[in-house]
């Protein structure tokens, strides 16, 4: 598949492109698809929050090193968010496919191209009101597909791929609330 | 001379895959998308090696797997199962089926087992 019919079959047939994706595992045209979406979210973000009326605080000419270093942290992200996906489909499901998950999280991504151009819209023509809702749909359609993506790179069912997307969130939300409970019991008065 | 091979899956991407991935090693490539549809190709194309998934609408992988090889003795095919499909497998290499690869599988990997079936 050219690079064109990826990202057309990502919006149009996901699950057969997500199902090519985690077998052919073109690793560095993800990663580009990927870097390219973060850029420009992050570019038009910035022009999203002038049109806000938000005053940029970054000193002048640091707007490169701004952008260099969210395009690194998304890359970690990225990255982190597969092994932790691959070692858990390893240890729940014994099936592991690290670098097609990556692929297939990576290409999932890049619906999310979408949501800072058409909230950039809706600001300048005072539709406001709007934007929370094109920010859920565009997160839902991404969480969607990277949930697919995970199922199809491990061959599982959709449930399980849904459980093992979630899982590490919730393990970090319940360690978030042990600790304060942890804490509030040591240091009294404070819960 | 060039190698024939017929792809069964139904799942498109798949077919996809496996068809960009032999097609560049200049192998003449066939798909079917369920087990029917490959055992009616099968007398046409008369392929070296078949890859048939498990998993499919209409007749699953061993069933077709069973109707070529009772009229195609020496035909060569590889079943691609489900991780955990221990039963699947035992079945399918008792009907005659040369190899079994779990999903997900390794392309490359897969690559060289069809290579070395079509070899022999």
């Amino acid at each position: 598949m050219t690079f064109i019919e990826i990202i057309y079959g990502i919006i149009f047939q996901p699950a057969s492109t997500l199902k090519y994706l985690s077998g052919s595992k073109p690793l560095v045209l993800a990663v580009i698809a990927f870097l390219f979406t973060a850029l420009w979210n992050m570019i038009i973000n910035m022009g999203l929050n002038n049109a806000r009326g938000f005053t940029a605080s970054l000193p002048e000419g640091y707007i490169g090193v701004y952008l260099f270093i969210g395009l690194l942290i998304s890359l970690a992200v990225l990255a982190g968010s597969a092994a932790i996906y691959n070692l858990l489909g390893e240890l729940i499901y014994k099936q592991a496919n690290g670098r097609g998950i990556l692929t297939c999280l990576a290409f999932g991504f890049v619906p999310g191209i979408l949501e800072p151009p058409l909230q950039y819209a809706l600001t300048l023509l005072n539709f406001n009101y709007l934007n929370i809702s094109i920010s859920i749909m565009a997160f839902l359609w991404v969480m969607t597909l990277q949930i697919v993506g995970i199922r199809e790179a491990l061959v599982i069912q959709t449930s399980q791929a849904l459980l093992l997307f979630v899982l590490p969130w919730l393990i970090f939300v319940l360690l978030i609330v042990a600790l304060v409970m942890l804490v509030g019991m040591m240091v009294p008065g404070i819960i | 001379m060039q190698k024939k091979i017929l792809i069964v899956d139904d799942q498109k991407g798949v077919r996809r895959l496996l068809e960009e991935l032999f097609k560049k090693d200049d192998w003449i490539v066939n798909t079917a998308a369920d087990g029917r549809e490959a055992v009616s190709k099968v007398s046409e194309f008369q392929p070296d090696i078949i890859l048939m998934d498990m998993k499919m609408p209409n007749i699953n992988g061993l069933e077709a797997s069973k109707q070529i090889l009772a009229v195609h003795q020496d035909m060569s095919i590889i079943m691609m199962t489900a991780y955990g499909e221990m039963d699947v497998i035992k079945n399918a290499l008792e009907a005659g089926v040369r190899k079994c690869v779990t999903k997900p599988f390794d392309i490359m990997n897969l690559k060289d087992i069809v290579n070395k079936l079509a070899g022999e």
